[in-house]
């Protein structure tokens, strides 16, 4: 996977259409967004200790499908949460801006840690 | 993988996708950032300006220095529960010792007196001690970041404070907004009310930092009191009003805390302090404020004030107003302040000041959505790191970054032997965009959202796990 994505971004450089796979993580942005889940979520630059749980070790595919879940327990029409847990309401919240892309970048800056 | 990050980095430029022009400072070849204020803004931009370069391979490039008056920062989150015992100053102090050998942010110690924007000094009392106006740095910064919080202003009601009841007029209103020293002033005063003494606290007007901290207080305050202090009454002065009478902030979790928990509370909105006289009855130092209504036409019928009224209690928690630091204020005077020159103007994409090289960030700055408070002060400055590093790349910023807002806050305290220690949240999401007036802001994307529910015990073990999450993340 590691050979994919530089392969990915050498073609990027070289001006070479990108496709779907390629666009669908971005590190610089996934950095900066996955930035508001180690408030309280950790990631191997952090210790760790009587916290919430680790997102280490984590896939891509965990993550991804985990914010998907969450963002589902939000509805952005009446902006309330669909779920009486107050768990799963913050974490609703907590998912609910970003766009699947955003999600995507994410995941992927995460799983990498 | 730091190769592959940093390639893509750099082929993201390289491409021409991201290039932006290279100007003014982003020509140096380093990165030399000075950060005031070591504070959950502050520290946290230090270490991901470190964390980050790290990991795009430039660390050797970038380097970042903190300057604040102290060696350790104490928190303001859990403060309230020092002054009902339940925790300790000593638990809520954080050293810059990780920052320093893990990450290698460099540390001065020392009161900041004044900036040389133009030529990167800064001037001030190394170790607060000495000389108060020399150069503090070594090199001079190409980066300068404000995190250095907020001042207090006592300018909205007069203080009438004879010497022989306290020798510091101040210490009849002890603030305790600033944990420290103000924290253990107002517990011990707190400890020597006799039962049947009464409490007030008054909320200033906003903007002030963490909107819930007063009502969180006034709960906790109430619970040790029934318990502690039987017969004693908790006042809350509050001067905004609601048409059913609950508090602005977190309605749902204080309403039902007000109502049904705290039954010794007397919650009185559309109440501001005009002035505070402190007296002596034998031994006992009393302190009478005057109370006016901020609206001729009270809100509700249910605790609005309609006429000005008077009210004698033993312990008076006066917020007063904010502003940011003064040293903000000062080295921002010229283009960097709101209209009525109390906040730091930025453009919340990069918290970049109109002020050439300078960035703000946490309660210091202005912003029409975004609360003054720890967490998303730590947010603040990692958007601000992120920014910084992107424009020294010449890569292109984030066109839309998200913050988030949350805060757990105890409502009563293990003392209480119906409920047991429980808490309640509030939380809120933020995107930067294009707001209704045509200006590029944070703009909510969620409402603010109540934990579900009463107050529980489930969420004060999730504020524990909040809490030390979110301090591992400023200074671990």
């Amino acid at each position: 996977m590691r050979g994919y994505k530089l392969l990915l971004c050498g073609l990027s450089a070289l001006g070479v259409l990108i496709g779907s796979e390629a666009q669908a993580y971005d590190l610089n942005n996934g950095r900066l967004l996955a930035s508001n889940c180690t408030q309280c979520h950790s990631t191997n630059v952090l210790p760790k200790s009587g916290g919430y749980d680790s997102l280490v070790g984590e896939s891509y595919n965990e993550i991804y499908g985990e914010l998907r879940e969450f963002k589902q327990k939000f509805n952005t029409v009446t902006k309330t949460c669909t779920e009486n847990d107050p768990k799963e309401c913050l974490m609703g919240v907590h998912a609910m801006p970003y766009t699947d892309q955003e999600m995507r970048d994410i995941a992927w800056y995460l799983s990498q840690r | 993988m730091l190769r592959r990050e940093f390639v893509k980095y750099l082929t993201a430029g390289a491409a021409g996708q991201f290039i932006l022009p290279m100007a003014g400072a982003n020509a140096a070849s380093t990165l030399n950032v000075f950060i005031i204020g070591g504070g959950m803004a502050g520290a946290t931009a230090a270490k991901y300006l470190r964390v980050w370069a790290k990991r795009l391979a430039i660390d050797s490039l970038v380097s970042v220095t903190i300057i604040d008056k102290s060696d350790n920062y104490v928190s303001n989150i859990m403060s309230n529960m020092v002054l009902t015992g339940e925790k300790t100053l000593t638990s809520l102090t954080y050293s810059y010792a990780n920052l320093k050998t893990k990450y290698g942010v460099n540390f001065i110690k020392g009161t900041v007196n004044r900036v040389d924007l133009e030529n990167g000094w800064i001037y001030g009392q190394i170790n607060n001690t000495g000389p108060t106006d020399i150069v503090m740095n070594a090199t001079p910064f190409n980066r300068l970041v404000l995190a250095a919080g907020i001042s207090l202003d006592y300018s909205t009601f007069t203080l009438n404070v004879p010497a022989q009841v306290y020798a510091n007029p101040y210490d009849a209103v002890p603030h305790a907004w600033q944990a420290g020293a103000q924290t253990t002033l107002l517990r011990n005063q707190l400890v020597n009310l006799k039962a049947g003494n009464h409490v007030a606290i008054t909320i200033p007007a906003g903007p002030y930092r963490c909107p819930p901290g007063p009502y969180e207080r006034a709960c906790v305050i109430a619970d040790w009191l029934r318990v502690k202090k039987p017969g004693s009454k908790l006042y809350l002065i509050d001067p905004s009003q609601t048409a059913d009478g609950r508090p602005p902030v977190e309605p749902n979790n204080f309403g039902h805390a007000f109502t049904n928990i705290h039954r010794n509370l007397v919650y009185v909105q559309n109440a501001k302090l005009t002035d505070l006289t402190a007296s002596l009855s034998g031994a006992t130092k009393l302190k009478t404020l005057s109370i006016a209504p901020v609206n001729g036409t009270p809100g509700n019928a249910i605790n609005a004030l309609s006429a000005a009224t008077a009210l004698t209690v033993e312990v008076a928690n006066v917020i007063p107003k904010m502003q940011a630091a003064d040293l903000t204020r000062s080295i921002l005077a010229t283009g960097g302040l709101d209209a009525d020159s109390r906040w730091a103007v930025v453009d919340e994409k990069s918290y970049k000041s109109p002020v050439s090289g300078v960035y703000v960030i946490g309660d210091s700055i202005k912003s029409a959505n975004q609360p003054k408070a720890g967490h998303i002060g730590n947010q603040q400055a990692k958007v601000c790191a992120d920014a910084i590093l992107r424009e020294f790349s010449n890569v292109a910023l984030y066109d839309a970054p998200v913050t988030n807002s949350a805060c757990f806050t105890p409502v009563t305290t293990a003392l209480n032997r119906q409920y047991g220690a429980r808490a309640s949240w509030l939380t809120a999401t933020f995107r930067y965009g294009l707001d209704t007036d045509n200006s590029y802001r944070m703009l909510k994307v969620s409402t603010n959202i109540e934990s579900p529910g009463a107050p529980s015990k489930d969420n004060f073990e999730s504020m524990k796990k909040w809490f030390t999450s979110l301090m591992q993340d400023v200074y671990s």
